[in-house]
Formats: C-alpha cells, structure tokens, sequence
C-alpha cells in the first residue's frame, strides 16, 4: 500500500536538502552531508570540511544544527510537520560517522503564513559582511528574535547598554588581531576565501569579503578575511550595527551545539524577511581564553555560542552552494538528482 | 477551448510588445532617458521559464541581480522561487534587491 508521506519524501528529498544546504556555515564550509533512506532524511557532520581553528567540532556541528532547521522549514513547505529524531548524544570525536539527526515527515499540516514568509526569505538570507545602513530595525521585531530562539531552547541576549557594547568591541578587538596572525586561522582563510572569477560552490566569495578588515570604535572586528590580498569586493565603512546580541545554550556539547544551530537560522531567516540581516563574530569564541573573557563581559544563562550584529540592507549579497550530487551518497541518489 | 496557432501567435507577439515597452518603461526610471544615460543598457526580451532564463544568461555575466519578489503563493513555497534556483545554479555571483512587495 502506497503511503502519501514516503512517497512525498523520496519525490521531494531533493528539494528538502537543496533549501537545508542554504543554511548558514562557518566560512561557508557546508560541513554537512545526507543520506536518503526509505522514509528518513539523515544528517551527518562532514569532518573534511572542519576548521582548524575548531579542533572540538563545535562550529561544524552550529552549522549543520542550521542546515537541520532549514530542513525542517522545507518540510513545513509541503504541508507536513518535521519528526525530528536527534541522534547524538556521543563525544564530539564520534560526530562523523553517527548521523546527528533523521528526519521524517509527521502528520500533514497545512504551512502557515509566517512560515511562508520565512520560506520566502531563504534565497536573500545571508552573513553580511559589508556595510549596513543606518536606521534601527523595524519596530517589534528584535522580541520576535528572542521569542524564535527561545523556541529553539536557547537565549538571546541583546547587549543594550553602550558600555557594555564598548567593553564587549574592546575587548574583541584587542584579541583579533592576534587571532588574525594564528597560523591555524590564516590556513583556514587560505582554504575557504574564494577570488573573483572562481567557480568554487562553497566558501567566501570575494564580493562577500570586506575589502581591508573593519576596525571602527565601537564596533565588533570582523574576521579577516582579506589578508591583504586585495581580493574583497566589500566596502568596510558605513554606519554602526543597530544591535548586538549574543546566543546562548544550556550547555555546551553536540546536542546544544545543534541547538545553537537551529536558533540561529531561525531568527537569520525572521531577520531576513524584513531585511535584516547580521555579521557574525565567531573568532572571538574560537579561543577558550578568549572566549571565557568574552563570557565574562555578558550576563547570559549557560554557554556562550555566538556573538552577532545585526542591520538594515536593501541587497543581499549571497554565496553559492555546493550542487544536490555533492551532498548525498552517490548510491542512494533520489529520482532526478 | 485551445486558440488557434495563427490567434496563439498574435497574442504571444502582442505580449511580447508589452513586455519591451514595460522594460523600456522601467530602464528609464532608473537611469533616465536614452540620451543623458551614463551606462549602456541593452535590453533583452525573452521568451522562458525565468529561473533558466536568468541561469543561462549568467554563464557570461559578472554579476547576475534579481530582484526578490516578496511572499510567493503556495507553488513557489513548494517548489522553490525564482530566486531559490538563481541562487543554486547560476554562473556567477547573485546580488538580491529588496523589492516593492516586501516593504
């Protein structure tokens, strides 16, 4: 007997993984693959695409806690609710091999209009790292954020006061410079920065790097992404980021990691369907040491994920993705991949 | 009731004369009349599905820019919009511009 749902699932699972592979990743690695079983869709960390500056596995696995909410979102498209089977509870060392979540599809519910509005949103979504315009966010929208993150079990904290916004860019600045020389961190941006012309599906593009790395009082360093290579498309000046805001997880391992992950695409995709948009500071949280300082400066529940600015754009510049054929086991290819 | 060819071919020609007097409509606004105009515009009128359209147009492009089309219907949530396909397939960088909808 046919069941409408698998059958759905193995039209669809092409579809499904496209739009979760537009999730957010850490210089967009992409450090996600799949697997398409009868009537699951399997997510696996893809530890060729880890960082050297993230030895624990932490920002691979945010990164695919982001690809599994878009998957999720890509369910809802259909009219069905995402049953999501988390998998890992291991040590980080044993993420590869293990799928990290199997998702099915659920009861059929028909998609709603915030939903859509999200959905619509997946295309512009993106990190910006260019400069933002002036202007404050759309008015109700950052309690949106914090409610989407806490339905995501973790916490958003908007850093409201400007001293502590001074204190957090102090001391993020003082710290970058000397990650910027990490040779760990050079390697990674030799790796994942793309120039002009390449034909690369992953990675940072050049007209999404900053032109010189931005070092503007007040303001939370980017990345350099640069080297002075001169490869950046992206002007580096323009007025402050409206906000601040830092998210925060229960604990500390694999399945908060994914957590983190899920929070952030969510109120990355909100965002995006007014046009907000946010540079994401990850360095900072690279180095324990640094990261135990930036904890300090913040008063947030459990762990520290993720440091981020967010504003106002009427472009989006985005960066490409790796094809379908790149992402699946070549022997369980669904229909027309 | 399907048309016959010759009535097909009328309205397709009679579209397709909208089509580049919308784009002529449109180039104006935004850089002005032909003669002040500091860039060289060459407008294009295709007949196409838009997202293949768009994708075989950037295979010599340096920069492919789209507009995005605020909230689409059910179909385009379900199949992926417009813009969803450029971003995946196209030949060269996407630049995305908020559009009238979405305000």
């Amino acid at each position: 007997m046919s069941d409408p749902a698998r059958d759905t699932l193995s039209a669809k699972a092409g579809y499904l993984i496209e739009m979760a592979a537009r999730a957010p990743s850490v210089h967009n690695t992409q450090p996600w693959r799949f697997e398409i079983d009868r009537d699951a869709i399997e997510l696996y960390a893809d530890p060729s695409r880890q960082l050297l500056v993230d030895p624990g596995g932490r920002e691979m696995v945010i990164s695919c806690g982001a690809a599994l909410y878009g998957l999720r979102l890509a369910v809802r498209s259909l009219g069905y609710l995402p049953d999501v089977e988390l998998l890992s509870d291991s040590a980080t060392q044993e993420l590869a091999p293990r799928a990290l979540a199997r998702l099915r599809l659920g009861p059929a519910a028909p998609v709603t209009a915030e939903e859509r509005k999200l959905l619509a949103a997946v295309p512009h979504r993106h990190t910006h790292r260019g400069p933002f315009e002036s202007g404050p966010l759309p008015k109700g929208l950052l309690p949106r954020l914090e409610d989407d993150v806490r339905a995501e079990h973790a916490t958003l904290i908007v850093i409201d006061s400007p001293r502590a916004r001074r204190e957090l860019a102090e001391l993020v600045t003082a710290t970058a410079c000397q990650q910027d020389r990490d040779p760990r961190s050079r390697s990674d941006i030799w790796q994942w920065t793309r120039s002009t012309g390449s034909l690369a599906r992953d990675g940072v593009p050049a007209h999404a790097i900053p032109a010189v790395p931005e070092r503007a009082a007040g303001q939370l360093p980017q990345r350099d992404f640069d080297l002075g290579r001169n490869v950046g498309w992206l002007a580096t000046d323009g007025p402050a980021a409206p906000v601040t805001a830092a998210l925060f997880t229960s604990g500390d391992g694999p399945q908060e990691w994914l957590q983190a992950g899920q929070a952030l695409h969510r109120l990355l995709l909100h965002a995006a369907s007014r046009w907000v948009f946010a540079r994401l500071n990850t360095q900072p949280l690279e180095d324990a040491a640094t990261r135990a300082l930036v904890k300090e400066c913040l008063i947030g529940p459990g762990s520290l994920q993720l440091l981020l600015q967010l504003g106002v754009s009427r472009t989006a510049h985005v960066t490409g993705r790796r094809p379908l054929a790149d992402l699946i086991d070549p022997d369980r290819a669904p229909d027309g991949a | 009731m399907p048309k016959r060819p010759a009535a097909a071919r009328r309205e397709l020609a009679n579209f397709s004369d909208a089509a580049k007097q919308t784009l002529a409509e449109a180039i104006s606004d935004v850089a002005g009349p032909g003669e002040d105009r500091q860039v060289r515009v060459r407008p294009l009128v295709v007949h196409g599905l838009p997202a293949q359209v768009l994708i075989a147009a950037s295979a010599d492009a340096d920069l492919l820019v789209i507009g995005s089309r605020g909230h689409g219907g059910f179909a385009e949530a379900l199949l992926g919009s417009v813009g969803q396909h450029c971003v995946q397939h196209a030949h060269c960088p996407v630049l995305i511009t908020r559009g009238g909808e979405d305000v």
